[in-house]
Parts: C-alpha cells; sequence; structure tokens
C-alpha cells in the first residue's frame, strides 16, 4: 500500500508510533505505509542505539549502591550518590532492594529448638516424687512448697526463692549416670517474648530473680531435649 | 594461642569449629575467622585465600539462593566464583581497616553477591527493566568490573557527543531523560511542564533531535 504524500502523519506522530503511544489510525498508517514505516525504522534504530549505550550511564554501579547503604562510601562519592539517588528512580528502588536483601536473615543457621524433643512436664502431687534427691541438689534455702514434675526420664523441681519473683529449680535424671542439663538454658516465657534467661550448671540448677508476677511457661534447652513446663505461676 | 600466632591451616581448623557454633546459635569466637580474613584480604596471603573460599563456599551458595535474581541462566557455582573474585578485586589492605569485626566482612561478601548478580541484571536488560522479577531469556553475556567500566566510559563519550548536538535545555532534558532514564515523552513532560508545552511539544523536540544526531558522523560511529 502506498498512501499519497497527502496522508502521512506528521513525522512526531510516526515517533509516537515508536514509542507505542500514537493513535489507531497512525499506527494503522505506518504499517501499511513503505514510507512512513521506513522513517518509523530509521527512528527506532537510532533511539535504540543511544539508549543502549547510555542507559543509566551515570548510575553508581550496584556495588557502589551498597557501600552507600553500608556507610562505606568516602564523604565526596557519598554526597554524590545520594544526589543521584534522589533523581534517579531506578537506583532508588536498588538502593532499597538492596538494604532488605543485606538485612535478611542468613538461611543457614540451624533451627535447634526444631530439632530437639519436646517433652511436656507433668506436674506430680506436691512434694512427691524423688524430692529427696531434687532438695538436695537445691541451691539456697529449701521450700515446702517445691513443685515436683516429670518429662520422660528427667524430673523438674522448683521452688520459690528470697522474695518475691525469685524462682529456684534443678532438673536431674532418674537415670544416675546421665547428665542431662550441663551447658543447657531455662528460658521464662510469656507470650512470645522470652522474660528470663538462666544457664544450667553442672549439677542442673538454674535460677531467675526479679520476675514479676504473672503466669509463664517454662523452657528447658538441653542437648537432646527441651523439656515445657506450662502454667507457671510466680506471685 | 591468640590466632595471630598459629597457622593457617590450624586457623582454618578452629574458623571452622567456631562457624559450625555459630550455625548452632551458640556463643562463639570470631577472632579466628576474622584473622583468616585478615591474612586472606589484607595481605594477600594466597593459602589463607583458598582457606576463606573452602570455608565460606557454602554460606556464599546460601547468599546466591536468598537473592530475587538467582534464576539467571547461570549455575549457581558461577555467581559464587564472581562473588568471591568481586571480594578479592573490591577489598585491598587499605581497605581491611573498615572492617571491625567478621559480621561486617561477611555483610560485604553478601553485598559482592547482589552486586556480580544486578550487574548482569543492568547488563542483559539496558533500557526496559525496572523488575528483577522478569528477566529474559537472552544468552548471558559475562560481565566483570573491567567491562562495566568500559560500557560506562563509552556512554561518557557518546554523551559527551550528544551534548555538543543540543541547542538549550529543553533538548538536554528531552535527551538525557529518553534515552539516559528511557522515559517516554509523556512522564517527561510530567517531570518538566516548565520546560514544555505540552506532550506534542516534547515529541517535536525529541523528533527534531533523532533526526540531527543520526545525521552525525561521530555518533553514527558510536552506535553503528
Amino acid at each position: 500500500m502506498h498512501p499519497s504524500s497527502t496522508s502521512h502523519p506528521n513525522p512526531d506522530d510516526v515517533l509516537a508510533y515508536v514509542d507505542g503511544d500514537a493513535t489507531p489510525a497512525v499506527v494503522a498508517h505506518v504499517e501499511g505505509c513503505d514510507v512512513c514505516a521506513e522513517q518509523a525504522d530509521a527512528l527506532e534504530a537510532t533511539q535504540a542505539g543511544l539508549t543502549r549505550l547510555l542507559y543509566r550511564f551515570d548510575c553508581p554501579d550496584p556495588l557502589t549502591l551498597g557501600e552507600y547503604a553500608l556507610d562505606l562510601l568516602g564523604p565526596e562519592q557519598r554526597q554524590q550518590t545520594a544526589a543521584h539517588t534522589l533523581e534517579c528512580d531506578a537506583c532508588a528502588s536498588e538502593l532499597q532492594q538492596v538494604r532488605a536483601y543485606l538485612a535478611a536473615e542468613a538461611p543457614f543457621r540451624e533451627d535447634v529448638t526444631g530439632r530437639l524433643r519436646r517433652l511436656v512436664a507433668t506436674l506430680l502431687s506436691p512434694a512427691s516424687g524423688p524430692r529427696s534427691l531434687a532438695t538436695a541438689a537445691l541451691r539456697g534455702a529449701a521450700d515446702s512448697a517445691a513443685r515436683v514434675y516429670q518429662a520422660d526420664d528427667l524430673t523438674v523441681s522448683l521452688s520459690r526463692g528470697d522474695g518475691p519473683g525469685h524462682l529456684i529449680g534443678v532438673i536431674i535424671a532418674t537415670s544416675p549416670d546421665q547428665t542431662p542439663a550441663d551447658g543447657g538454658q531455662a528460658r521464662l516465657v510469656s507470650g512470645s517474648q522470652t522474660v528470663a534467661s538462666s544457664p544450667i550448671d553442672d549439677l542442673g540448677n538454674f535460677e531467675f530473680e526479679d520476675i514479676p508476677p504473672g503466669v509463664y511457661l517454662l523452657e528447658l534447652q538441653l542437648a537432646e531435649a527441651l523439656v515445657i513446663v506450662e502454667g507457671l505461676q510466680v506471685r | 594461642m591468640g590466632p595471630h600466632t598459629l597457622a593457617v591451616s590450624e586457623l582454618a581448623r578452629r574458623c571452622h569449629e567456631e562457624t559450625l557454633r555459630f550455625r548452632r546459635a551458640e556463643p562463639r569466637d570470631d577472632s579466628f575467622c576474622f584473622e583468616l580474613f585478615e591474612r586472606a584480604v589484607a595481605r594477600r596471603d594466597p593459602d589463607a585465600w583458598a582457606a576463606i573460599l573452602a570455608q565460606y563456599r557454602g554460606i556464599v551458595l546460601a547468599y546466591v539462593s536468598q537473592h530475587a535474581a538467582a534464576q539467571l541462566r547461570e549455575s549457581d557455582d558461577y555467581w559464587v566464583n564472581r562473588a568471591f573474585q568481586r571480594l578479592w578485586m573490591a577489598l585491598g589492605p587499605e581497605r581491611f581497616g573498615q572492617f571491625p569485626d567478621l559480621p561486617s566482612l561477611l555483610k560485604y561478601l553478601k553485598l559482592c553477591v547482589h552486586s556480580v548478580l544486578l550487574d548482569e541484571v543492568r547488563a542483559r536488560r539496558a533500557g526496559t527493566l525496572s523488575s528483577l522479577d522478569a528477566l529474559p531469556e537472552s544468552t548471558p553475556a559475562a560481565h566483570d568490573a573491567e567491562d562495566s567500566a568500559i560500557r560506562a566510559l563509552a556512554g561518557q563519550q557518546l554523551w559527551a557527543a550528544v551534548l555538543r548536538e543540543m541547542h538549550d535545555e529543553a533538548e538536554r532534558r528531552v535527551a538525557y531523560l529518553s534515552f539516559v532514564r528511557d522515559l517516554k515523552p509523556a512522564e517527561i513532560y510530567r517531570r518538566s511542564p516548565h520546560l514544555f508545552a505540552s506532550v506534542a511539544d516534547v515529541y517535536r523536540i525529541k523528533r527534531n533531535l533523532l533526526d540531527r544526531l543520526r545525521r552525525n558522523p561521530e555518533i553514527r560511529a558510536h552506535i553503528a
């Protein structure tokens, strides 16, 4: 098809066709007219060549943007990068991306608690069970209101220490040749928050002080098990 | 014995042990790994560098898998190698003092992973993409710092030639936002309404300067 020259669109409209912004009438004409199609091809080739070489040529490279995010740049380069990212949407977006990426948790840390045997302790009758053994291991004053829990082959004894908010505990294994607790950790949890933590010594002792009144979950993380005492009330 | 007195092999062994502690969320001593990094990066000890590659290859692989552009069509090993290469090139004795501890060094190593992936993203889709989510299946091109520097220099030279053809601020603005930022005339008008009467005005200016630029022999030589 060779439309007459009087029906050719404005050259600016041919450029709009190249940019995908032309009206349907212009699109139909250009696609059916050798003259206008050739003009469009020439404009597109020039534009594509320029964009291929010039696109973001003055943008800081990704490493520099990342160093800016980590505050590793010198003052002059930092200022230049800051000024650039204020005006360049692409760099502002990449800066946001690199900050999020660097802040993301490393995926390789093992979730230790997920591998442990979870044991929910059962409250035995007060002062029953292997109490004498538990009492002998307690530090500080013994308390006649000690509560004793059983979880599998483990016994947990808890009692009030000196003053309010003071909790003393011990965990022992009923199997005499097993030392379950050395290097373990005791935690008092309220909701999803750890309120207090205490190391468990080589005799199985642990202790919490200044615990606010409330009901807590006690977690005793051992080498191969996680013992849980639910509904522990502290007054 | 302090880490400074240990042979590289012993240092690497202790670093490995402490890294295992870190992965188990246990208390650990970072001084052995930090000493290994210092010997590798600041003193350019080849044995220490080999130990760093062996020790942190898995971690870097994890960093690669964590990245949004990880689906780029290269093997993971390729990106791991490129990341370590980037670390070697970017961090030398004169910069090591900027890193006070092991976590800061590992964060920079993670940044190196990001930078090699982003270099590839930028190179593959110069001009049309702003998202990492949609990448073409085009043939990958290997890009390193030298390639990037050459491209930047070529861009500067071409831009200087383009500027010499511009007559006023309006043309310079259209040229910059069209070719360097890849914006359409409607967006150019929106950003600078004080320079243009209308979107049609932007199209007129752009078409005029395209016609002028493609007749310029120097510019034709650049884009040929």
